[in-house]
């Protein structure tokens, strides 16, 4: 079932995106983890489009933000309004399915801190009244890692709540050529039509949940979040969320490859998603030019993975 | 105790009783050096039996020797499929070894032919499909047929007589049923100790035997030559589930007979004869050159003078055999541990407790045979996973990617999945029997 989803989904995307079928992999492997993710590039890579694409694949409720200094808490959660003779909830748009809040790291802490709540709990709480948010609820934030002036780098409690990182990269010469021709007339993503539904998604988190995660294969991912807490150079490692998030895109890329079980491949590529932006370097070790990416290479490099023993 | 042990303490039986006495050391070397040295060094291993069977033949009987080190050799092989296929979970190749212990005793004679019915039955579509599939295949199985077969008629029928410097009962003392047909050409012109000195019963024809050993060598060097052409081929001779069940029925009402006819049938003890009925039987004696060989005689019990028999030290090299069976079952025993959850000492105190792995299946071991063969090729690390490995073996060994992947893709449900391995075990003992040979 989820593997079917997962095609029809990802074909629709790629009718508009052009060589990002492994980040839309990652992408929807999030959304079905009940995660949130990270975009992390240079502009202009199609990050608002991919989240563009996919909402709309999704037929889902879809709002972008885009994060400035000055914007408020309120500006993203809502506020009372006094009517006549009572208050009324006006809705930020947080409210909402998909949300795109767009360089996240231009906004203060504070405004980053409003998310925290909706991102982890699925709730909003305005003037002490809390109000729950429709599932799915799913968010994309973008940040340019180049222009650093201005900008407010996320705190790590605000990135542990990103289940993944992902990075778009340019596209290779052939994928840009294309891009190219199909934007040349009208962009495709206003004909882009839904292939599926709320509902349909919410299905897709429940049937999740029958993947089976062998015990030695969660072994191998407490042992690969364990192995970065030791690792050199490492100030802060993944954190047991982490191994949960890890356990949880590991079994969404399993069910997309049409298994009812993780293998450690499975493992290892969502290591790669999951892991490297909780990772918090000493600054010697950063100043020579360690990186979390690397880190969490030489993790993998170093825990053995549940198999047959060596003949 | 497992169905594995018992199958391990009946090899070292069959391997006791099949072999004369002074045979035992030997075998016990050949043993321990293949299950030491693995699967793969069966040549090293019957070299060095071979090393210790030769000092105890004398210069002239040097065909006695080697008739001996043959059947010697028949029975180790017979043996190291035993032990192959108790430690792949495989009866069917505990077959050979009886086959091989019937050629070896042919007052059985009754039991082998229908054995060897059986055999052609159970490899007659191997054959078949072997031709078929390799021209060249034929002409090596029918080579070494013909060969073999004069070979075996000339040397005329396989019977105990160890030649042994130090007896002139040697004859007697390793011939536990008493069982000698012809002359063997070494002992009947009258040089070195005569093959039954003093009366020996015979209850067969002459021909019988030889046709016997004759059509046993066909098989068996039919079979080796094409199990070690095609090994997969044994394997699709049962591709119904019934005729598998028919033919270890059939085996195994085979040994029981085989085991009653050789254990409770004693030659020796006037009215246990099974397979004849006492009569005027022909008797031996030792002839100078020129006599006649034989003359009719009435039956007399055949009196060995026991405690004139050499005595070779029985007791410390069944005390070795013993010691090999312990050794075995303690290898099965720590490479079940390895698959299974033993903690391992090096584990650090607050690494997370390893779960217990369930047992490996079929599917695992076939797996195992794989890492094991293509260990020649490229190791697999630790850190990879099977995939990974596979990619990377695929790489050094194009010809073998399909089959690597599809093994590891047959692997990863048993391993990961928890799916019983029943319904893909033949497939994979395929593979990596393919990959095995190819790497070989």
């Amino acid at each position: 079932m989820i593997e079917g989803w997962y095609r029809r989904v990802a074909e629709n995307v790629a009718r508009v995106m052009v060589g990002v079928e492994e980040t839309t992999r990652l992408l929807l492997a999030a959304l079905v983890a009940e995660g949130h993710v990270l975009l992390d590039d240079v502009p202009g890579t199609g990050k608002t489009m991919l989240a563009r694409s996919v909402a709309k694949s999704l037929g889902l409720d879809f709002k972008r933000v885009q994060f400035t200094p000055d914007l408020l808490p309120s500006d993203l959660t809502g506020l009372n309004v006094w009517r006549h003779d009572h208050f009324e909830f006006l809705p930020g748009p947080i409210f909402t399915q998909v949300l795109l809040a767009d360089e996240i790291n231009r906004a203060t802490p504070k405004t980053q801190s409003a998310l925290l709540e909706a991102m982890a709990e699925r709730q909003v709480t305005v003037d002490g009244e809390t109000r729950r948010l429709e599932a799915p609820f799913f968010v994309i934030a973008t940040q340019n890692p180049v222009e650093m002036e201005g900008t407010f780098p996320l705190p790590e409690a605000q990135l542990d709540r990103f289940l993944v990182r992902l990075k778009m990269g340019y596209p290779e010469a052939e994928a840009e050529l294309e891009i190219l021709r199909r934007t040349r007339r009208e962009h495709p993503l206003f004909g882009l039509g839904a292939v599926s539904s709320a509902e349909e998604v919410r299905e897709v988190q429940a049937a999740l949940k029958e993947i089976r995660v062998d015990d030695e294969v969660a072994a191998y991912v407490v042992g690969l979040a364990r192995a970065t807490r030791e690792a050199e150079g490492v100030a802060l490692g993944a954190s047991p969320r982490a191994a949960i998030g890890l356990e949880r895109v590991a079994r969404a890329l399993a069910a997309f490859a049409g298994r009812a079980f993780v293998v450690p491949d499975d493992v290892k590529t969502a290591a790669r998603a999951v892991l490297p932006h909780r990772l918090v370097l000493e600054p010697e070790a950063r100043l020579e030019g360690l990186t979390a990416e690397r880190v969490v290479e030489g993790v993998l490099e170093r825990v053995p993975v549940p198999a047959e023993p060596e003949a | 105790m497992s169905g594995r042990h018992w199958g391990l303490v009946a090899l070292i039986f069959f391997v006791f009783y099949l072999l004369p006495l002074p045979g035992w050391l030997p075998a016990l070397v050949y043993l321990g050096l293949y299950a030491w040295l693995e699967e793969g060094r069966i040549g090293l291993a019957l070299l060095a039996s071979a090393f210790f069977l030769v000092p105890m033949g004398e210069r002239a009987l040097y065909l006695d020797s080697f008739t001996l080190a043959l059947r010697e050799s028949l029975v180790l092989w017979g043996a190291s499929l035993a032990i192959s296929g108790l430690e792949s979970g495989r009866p069917l190749y505990l077959a050979p070894l009886f086959f091989v212990g019937l050629v070896l005793r042919p007052e059985g004679s009754t039991l082998a032919l229908g054995l060897w019915v059986w055999l052609v039955y159970v490899y007659a579509v191997q054959v078949r499909e072997a031709l078929r599939a390799e021209a060249r295949a034929r002409l090596v199985v029918l080579a070494f047929t013909l060969l073999l077969g004069l070979f075996a008629v000339a040397i005329g029928p396989i019977h105990f007589s160890l030649p042994h410097p130090n007896a002139g009962v040697a004859g007697q003392a390793a011939a536990p049923n008493g069982l000698a047909s012809t002359p063997s050409p070494s002992n009947a012109g009258g040089q070195g100790p005569a093959l039954g000195q003093g009366p020996v019963r015979v209850y067969l024809p002459a021909w019988l035997p030889q046709l016997m050993l004759f059509l046993g060598i066909v098989g068996l060097v039919s079979f080796l030559l094409l199990a070690r052409q095609n090994p997969g081929q044994a394997r699709t001779t049962f591709r119904r589930r019934r005729d598998g069940l028919w033919s270890l029925v059939l085996g195994l009402l085979g040994l029981a007979f085989w085991l009653f006819a050789t254990l409770i049938w004693r030659p020796d003890i006037p009215g246990h004869a099974v397979f004849a009925p006492p009569r005027p039987a022909v008797t031996l004696t030792e002839q100078a050159p020129g006599e006649t060989l034989a003359e009719e005689k009435p039956a007399q019990p055949m009196d060995v003078p026991k405690k004139a028999q050499p005595m070779p030290p029985f007791w410390p090299i069944a005390a070795l055999f013993l010691f090999l069976a312990a050794y075995l079952a303690w290898r099965w025993r720590s490479a079940e541990g390895k698959g299974g959850g033993e903690k391992r000492a090096s584990e650090p105190p607050g690494a997370p407790p390893r779960p217990v792995p369930p047992a490996p299946g079929r599917v695992r071991a076939a797996y195992r045979r794989f890492l094991r063969a293509a260990r020649r090729v490229t190791l697999r690390k630790a850190v990879e996973t099977p995939r990974e490995y596979a990619h990377r073996f695929a790489r050094a060994r194009s010809e073998l990617a399909e089959a690597a992947f599809r093994l590891t893709e047959l692997y990863e449900p048993v391993r990961y999945g928890g799916e019983a391995d029943l319904a893909h075990a033949e497939e994979a003992e395929l593979l990596a029997e393919e990959i095995e040979r190819r790497l070989r």
